[in-house]
């Protein structure tokens, strides 16, 4: 059902001026740590504050921008189509992303999580009516998601969820 | 200690054999003069006043809620469902600037010996007056550890120190002291997430010894120029925290965790058992044959390393042990019975069942759906069992979300310690077959999970 639209594999290093140009213009119209319920253009910011490479899946209800850091963490940004990041997920190895940089606001809540408050817990959820976030670590594997019910697309009733392509 | 008398409905076969050893260590502890000094304090561990950390190759473990951290009072929680030790620690080659830290957690999901600044005395202080720093891998660094945990993280210099456990020492190993606000924490450390827990009252302890089956820590290491600027890159040269207890000279291939069961209401008071150094090297550390044992996924690069299988309502998952975890977080998805606690109280992500269930859970070696044996878990009500005034239960559990971000896994917490021994042999050490998987006649290697 999905299907690749544009692959862009490039270093955001060779992508300096476009990324740059891009910021400029969005700078009137969107903070640059838009991200989780931001509009999707902020998705170009997070590509550049991440260091990462970029994927952009269009599926039926969404797109799906992947965004990879160069230590091989995974980022995703969920689209819907009035343009809105609904939902964010992280996936890595030994680190997590720049949470402040694809949470934007919503970071604050990402600290004490629920009950579930304990440092060496394993996972931590919060679930609030306008926002979940879900978190995991094990074995120094880190992953997670963040989305605001209010913004899913009309035809989704949950999440996407991590996708489990970082082992 | 009354709640120690009744069966635990997971460990009964295992009650005789427990009770016992648990009594022993209890004797001994309560003629500890710690107690005697540790006045209002309604554990047996006290704040700040233990003198000493046990003898051979056994040291005295609570879960005591950690009530210094909650003023003291006796009834005080700052951190149910907890083991904590007593460790002492020393400035390198002396025997007198030495101290001992009570309620250092003890976790047997990560690696490393880690205290909070404000826990040491002025003279243990990282730094050229107390702790020695250790050297980054560039020139003129000093080596620095962000420790990033599921929601929050803890960051600070690495310090050289020597430790002593009951009868065992460490001289000069590493250890990570966090909190001293003198370092300032890289962006690179703070920015994926959370808040730093710097207080011993946000951290719930006062320090943790990581004991997991790895022998180094995985964390996120710098070498920091200028440490109070947060002038600092990231070192994928060190090999990580060492495990404290791989270091010692002898009883050093794992840790073996014993605690006394706790009735079907919780406690409210101190639980008291121990953490024994070795596994199958001495006479207190021997798993019958009759334990329960599985093999561990053992290739490090494997995302399911460290864990084994289980199962439950005729589902198979990876699953591990984690005394840093409070409680068996699992999928219900067998049971449909088990509700979720309302998300609006304080007990969102729990289970809130009407009446108490018991489940029966397989466990298998990593990779295998041939089960090994099953222990059946008492599933109460949360918001009548983890109420603030219990420091202990054993039958409380959550649904796993991990669904949600990774691949459903079980994950057995403290609560499935009480009434066990509970033996954790380390990656690639090896023990006597007996009890562990093997024979008298065979030599097994970590990582291995016993209970018993």
């Amino acid at each position: 059902m999905s299907q690749t639209l544009i692959v862009l594999q490039y270093k955001v290093r060779s992508r300096l001026l476009t990324a740059g140009a891009c910021l400029a213009i969005m700078a009137t119209s969107f903070s640059a740590q838009a991200t989780l319920g931001g509009d999707g253009a902020s998705v170009i910011a997070d590509q550049s504050a991440l260091h990462a490479t970029m994927k952009i899946t269009t599926e039926a209800n969404y797109t799906d921008y992947a965004l990879t850091q160069p230590d091989g963490v995974v980022v995703h940004e969920f689209v819907n189509p009035s343009s809105h990041v609904f939902e964010v997920t992280w996936a890595g190895k030994a680190h997590r992303p720049d949470m402040s940089q694809i949470l934007g606001s919503y970071v604050s809540r990402f600290q004490g999580q629920g009950k579930v408050s304990r440092p060496t817990s394993r996972r931590a959820d919060r679930v609030d009516p306008d926002l979940e976030i879900h978190s995991a670590v094990r074995n120094r594997y880190f992953s997670g998601t963040a989305h605001i019910p209010g913004l899913l697309p009309e035809n989704m009733s949950a999440p996407i969820r991590v996708p489990a392509e970082v082992k | 200690m009354k709640n120690t008398a009744q069966s635990f409905s997971s460990g009964t076969r295992y009650a005789a054999v427990l009770f016992s050893a648990v009594v022993a260590f209890g004797l001994a502890f309560s003629s500890a003069p710690a107690q005697a000094s540790s006045k209002a304090v309604s554990s047996p561990m006290g704040c700040g006043t233990v003198t000493s950390t046990g003898t051979g190759n056994t040291t005295p473990m609570v879960v005591d809620g950690f009530p210094c951290a909650a003023g003291g009072k006796a009834g005080a929680v700052n951190a149910p469902e907890e083991p904590f030790i007593s460790v002492e620690i020393c400035t390198p080659g002396s025997k007198t600037n030495c101290q001992i830290i009570d309620h250092v957690e003890v976790d047997t999901g990560s690696t490393g010996l880690r205290m909070a600044a404000s826990a040491l005395s002025s003279s243990l202080q990282p730094g050229a007056k107390g702790l020695p720093l250790v050297a980054g891998s560039t020139a003129s660094t000093t080596l620095t550890e962000c420790e990033i945990y599921v929601d929050s993280f803890v960051y600070g210099p690495v310090v050289a120190v020597d430790v002593y456990i009951a009868g065992k020492m460490v001289g000069s190993t590493n250890m990570q002291v966090f909190g001293d606000s003198s370092y300032k924490v890289p962006k690179a450390c703070s920015s994926q997430g959370g808040t730093a827990t710097n207080s011993v009252s946000t951290f719930g302890a006062n320090g943790l010894i990581g004991v997991s089956f790895a022998l180094n820590d995985y964390g996120v290491y710098y070498n920091c120029k200028n440490s109070s600027t947060g002038s600092c890159t990231e070192n994928t040269a060190y090999a990580g925290l060492p495990n404290t207890v791989s270091q010692f000279a002898t009883d050093n291939n794992g840790v073996t965790l014993t605690l006394p069961a706790v009735g079907a209401s919780g406690s409210t008071s101190a639980v008291v058992g121990s953490l024994t150094f070795g596994v199958n090297t001495e006479s207190n550390n021997i798993p019958p044959a009759s334990t329960l044992a599985v093999a561990n996924d053992g290739t490090l690069t494997d995302a399911n390393w460290g864990t084994f299988a289980a199962e439950v309502g005729g589902t198979w998952f990876t699953a591990y042990i984690d005394s840093g975890t409070d409680v068996i977080y699992f999928n219900d998805s067998a049971d449909k019975s088990l509700v979720a606690c309302p998300t609006s109280g304080n007990f969102d992500g729990w289970y809130c069942p009407t009446t108490t269930q018991n489940l029966p859970f397989s466990y298998a070696n990593s990779g295998s759906t041939s089960s090994k044996g099953a222990i059946t878990y008492s599933i109460a009500n949360a918001s009548k069992i983890a109420t603030g005034s219990n420091v202990a239960y054993s039958n409380v559990a959550g649904p796993d979300d991990s669904s949600a971000t990774v691949d459903s896994a079980i994950g057995f917490g403290l609560s499935t310690f009480f009434g066990h021994n509970m033996y954790f042999l380390f990656q690639g050490k090896t023990a006597p077959g007996t009890g562990l998987g093997g024979s008298a006649s065979t030599t097994v290697t970590g990582p291995i999970n016993g209970i018993n």
